[in-house]
C-alpha cells in the first residue's frame, strides 16, 4: 500500500505543474448536448461565438450550492448584459429532478437551466461533486474552475470574467 | 494487468503528450482522488485512488481510469486489488455520438435503466460495451449493449437495450424504453416502459408506465410514476405518485433507479433515517409546496406516505422549512419534521446560520435536533448533532463536527471531530478529518450504505489538471 500511496502523492502533486495553465489549448472543454427545463437540446459549440460561458453545476439538495447560485444571480445581473452566458446545469439524478424546475421558479433562478441527470457532462468537464464552476472563454477553452464554494470565489469568477471581457 | 505496462501508459499519456505539439487539436485533462484513512480503533488502513485521463482529438475523445483499493472501505464492495477499471472511445458528430468502452446511461426517469456511479456510497454499474446516442431537436434515441458491473466488480451477462423520444410539438415529448438479458439458468428477461412529457408555461406533467416479463417461475412485474408541477407566480405545487410492484430488477446488481417519491435530506440526522427504498413492494406520494416570499425567503412545504400494497404505512414525514437571508452578510435556513417507519418515530428541528464577514470570510453553524421514539417499547432519547465552520480567505475551511445522544443503548455518548479543507491553486483540493465519527445509514438517491463507526484519519485528495 505505501507503494501506492507514494506514486499517487507523486501523481497528485506534480501532474498538475506539468499540465498546461488553464486556458492553454489543451484545456478545450468538449462539447456535449443537454436538455433544458422546457425539453429542447442545448448544445454547447452551437452557442459559443456569443461570449463567454459560465457553467455551474448544482442540485436542489446541495447546499454550497444554493449559497453559491445566490451569489450568481448577482454577477448575472451584472453580465448578461455584457454578452456572457450562464448555464445553471442541475445535477440532480431521477430521484430529485421532479423538483428542479419548482426549484428554480421559487428561487427566481434567471439562468438558462440544463439537466444532467446522470451527471455525465460534469464527469467530462472534470467535476465530481456539485457545486463545480467553470468559465470557458470564446473559443471554448476552460479558462478557470473551481469545486465546492466558499465565501469569496464569487469575486474570483468576476475577475475572470473582467479578464475575459477586456 | 502487467505493473510495468501500466506504468508506462500512464508515463506515455503525461510526460510524453506535451512534446505532440503537431496535433494541434489535441486536447487533454484528468482528474485523481485519492482516499486514505487510518482506522485508529480497528488499527487498519484504507487507501483507494481514483485516476481518471482524457484525451480528445478532432471529434474523437479517448478516457481511461485507474483504480486501486488497497484494501476498500469496509462499506464498499469487495474490489480490492488495482488496474485499469474503464476505458472508452468515443466519437461525436452532428447529432450522433458513438461509444466504445466503460460508460453510464440512464433511460427515461430511471424506472427501467439506470447504470451510475455515485462514489460516496460507493455505487458503480458503469457498463462495458457499446452505445450509440442520437440528439435531434424532434428525436432523441439510444442504443446500448454491454455488460453491467455488479456490487462485487464483476461484469454480469449481456445487456441490450434501446430508448427513443419524440418531440412532435414543442408541449409534448412521447417515448418508450426496452431492456433485455439472458439470465444464466433462468431464461431471457424484457423489462421496458412507455413515457410522457407534457410542459407548459404554467406546469409540467411527466408520465411513465412499466413492465417486466421474467421467465415464468419469476413473478412479473410493472410500476408507473407520475409527477405534476405546477407554477403560479412564485408559488410551485409538485405532486408526484409511484406504485412498484415486483419492480427491483436485481440479478446480481440492481439494473434500475426509480424515483423515490420521498424527500432527500442532507442534515445528518434526517439523512440518516431517510426512507431506504423497496422497489419490490411499495406505493407512495409526495407532496412539495414551495413558495418565494419576496426576494429574500423560500418556504418549502413537504408530505410524503409510502405503503406497501397490502396498505400498510412503511413511511411518512411531514417537513417544513424556512429559508431566509435578512442581508448580504446573512443567512438563515430553519427546518422542523417529522419521520416515522416501522420502527420508531423521529421528532426533527434543524437550522443553520451563516455570517459573512467582508468578501473572503464567513462563519457557519448547523445544528440539528432529533427526538426518537421507538414504537415497539416506547424507548426514548435525543441524538443532536452541531457543526461550526470557518472559512478563511476563500481558502482554507475549519470546522468543527460533533454529535451526541442520550440513547443508552449506544456504547458512547458524544463524537467529536476537526476537518481543514484547503483549497490550493492548480485545482488541488485537500480534506483531513481527524476525531471519531457515529455509524449510521448514509443514503443518496434512496440507495443506502451502513458507514461503521471510525476514529483516526482520514486524508481525501482532489486534483484536476
Amino acid at each position: 500500500m505505501k507503494y501506492f500511496l507514494s506514486m499517487m502523492l507523486i501523481l497528485c502533486f506534480f501532474l498538475p505543474a506539468l499540465a498546461g495553465d488553464e486556458g492553454s489549448d489543451r484545456e478545450k472543454a468538449p462539447d456535449f448536448t443537454l436538455p433544458d427545463l422546457d425539453g429542447k437540446n442545448y448544445v454547447l459549440y452551437q452557442n459559443l461565438e456569443k461570449g463567454p460561458v459560465v457553467i455551474n453545476f448544482w442540485a436542489t439538495w446541495c447546499v454550497p450550492c444554493i449559497e453559491e447560485l445566490k451569489k450568481m444571480k448577482k454577477i448575472y445581473d451584472t453580465y448578461s448584459e455584457k454578452e456572457v452566458s450562464f448555464l445553471a446545469i442541475s445535477v440532480d439524478d431521477p430521484k430529485t429532478v421532479g423538483r428542479v424546475k419548482s426549484f428554480a421558479k421559487s428561487h427566481r433562478y434567471p439562468f438558462h437551466i440544463l439537466l444532467d441527470t446522470n451527471s455525465e457532462v460534469m464527469r467530462m468537464l472534470g467535476g465530481s461533486v456539485p457545486p463545480f464552476t467553470i468559465i470557458l472563454d470564446k473559443e471554448g477553452r476552460i479558462v478557470y474552475s473551481h469545486v465546492g464554494y466558499r465565501v469569496g470565489d464569487e469575486k474570483k469568477v468576476e475577475e475572470e470574467l473582467d479578464k475575459l471581457l477586456k | 494487468m502487467n505493473r510495468r505496462l501500466l506504468y508506462g501508459i500512464i508515463f506515455i499519456l503525461f510526460f510524453q503528450l506535451p512534446v505532440v505539439d503537431s496535433f494541434s487539436q489535441l486536447t487533454y485533462q484528468g482528474n485523481n482522488y485519492l482516499e486514505w484513512s487510518i482506522d485508529r480503533e480497528n488499527d487498519k488502513q484504507y487507501f483507494e485512488d481514483w485516476a481518471e485521463f482524457f484525451l480528445g482529438y478532432k471529434d474523437f475523445r479517448a478516457g481511461l481510469r485507474f483504480e486501486a483499493h488497497e484494501p476498500p472501505q469496509p462499506y464498499s464492495p469487495d474490489t480490492t486489488g488495482y488496474g485499469i477499471a474503464q476505458r472508452f472511445l468515443e466519437y461525436r458528430k452532428s447529432y450522433f455520438t458513438a461509444t466504445l468502452g466503460n460508460y453510464y446511461t440512464l433511460f427515461g426517469r430511471g424506472l427501467v435503466l439506470r447504470s451510475f456511479e455515485n462514489r460516496m456510497i460507493r455505487w458503480d454499474t458503469n457498463i462495458d460495451g457499446g452505445k450509440v446516442d442520437f440528439n435531434h431537436p424532434l428525436l432523441d434515441a439510444e442504443v446500448i449493449a454491454g455488460r453491467p458491473r455488479d456490487r462485487s466488480g464483476r461484469r454480469q451477462e449481456w445487456l441490450e437495450g434501446g430508448y427513443l423520444k419524440f418531440k412532435p410539438i414543442s408541449l409534448l415529448d412521447i417515448g418508450g424504453t426496452f431492456v433485455t438479458t439472458d439470465l444464466k439458468d433462468k431464461g431471457r428477461v424484457y423489462w421496458g416502459s412507455v413515457l410522457a412529457d407534457l410542459n407548459f408555461d404554467w406546469g409540467e406533467f411527466y408520465f411513465e408506465r412499466a413492465f417486466k416479463d421474467f421467465p415464468s417461475q419469476y413473478p412479473k412485474g410493472k410500476a408507473y410514476y407520475l409527477m405534476g408541477n405546477i407554477y403560479y407566480g412564485n408559488a410551485t405545487l409538485l405532486v408526484e405518485y409511484r406504485d412498484y410492484d415486483q419492480f427491483d430488477i436485481t440479478e446480481g446488481l440492481t439494473y434500475n433507479n426509480p424515483p423515490t417519491v420521498f424527500r432527500e435530506h442532507l442534515y445528518t440526522l434526517l439523512n440518516r433515517h431517510q426512507r431506504v427504498q423497496d422497489a419490490r413492494d411499495e406505493k407512495g406520494y409526495q407532496v412539495e409546496f414551495t413558495y418565494g416570499i419576496g426576494d429574500n425567503t423560500v418556504l418549502t412545504l413537504n408530505n410524503n406516505r409510502t405503503t406497501n400494497h397490502k396498505g400498510l404505512v412503511l413511511y411518512r414525514e411531514y417537513y417544513g422549512q424556512l429559508e431566509f437571508d435578512p442581508s448580504d452578510y446573512w443567512s438563515l435556513v430553519g427546518g422542523a419534521g417529522q419521520q416515522e417507519n416501522l420502527e420508531a418515530r423521529y421528532l426533527n428541528f434543524v437550522g443553520t446560520a451563516k455570517w459573512i464577514i467582508g468578501d473572503y470570510h464567513a462563519i457557519k453553524a448547523i445544528v440539528e435536533h432529533q427526538h426518537a421514539k421507538i414504537l415497539l417499547n416506547d424507548r426514548q432519547y435525543y441524538d443532536q448533532a452541531l457543526t461550526l465552520a470557518y472559512d478563511i480567505f476563500s481558502r482554507v475551511t475549519l470546522s468543527l463536527i460533533s454529535e451526541r445522544t442520550t440513547d443508552q443503548l449506544s456504547q458512547e455518548d458524544y463524537w467529536i471531530a476537526g476537518q481543514v479543507d484547503v483549497h490550493l491553486p492548480k485545482n488541488f483540493d485537500l480534506t483531513v478529518f481527524g476525531g471519531n465519527r457515529r455509524k449510521g445509514k448514509i443514503c443518496a438517491g434512496g440507495v443506502c450504505i451502513n458507514r461503521p463507526a471510525f476514529e483516526g484519519i482520514e486524508i481525501r485528495l482532489l486534483n484536476r489538471f
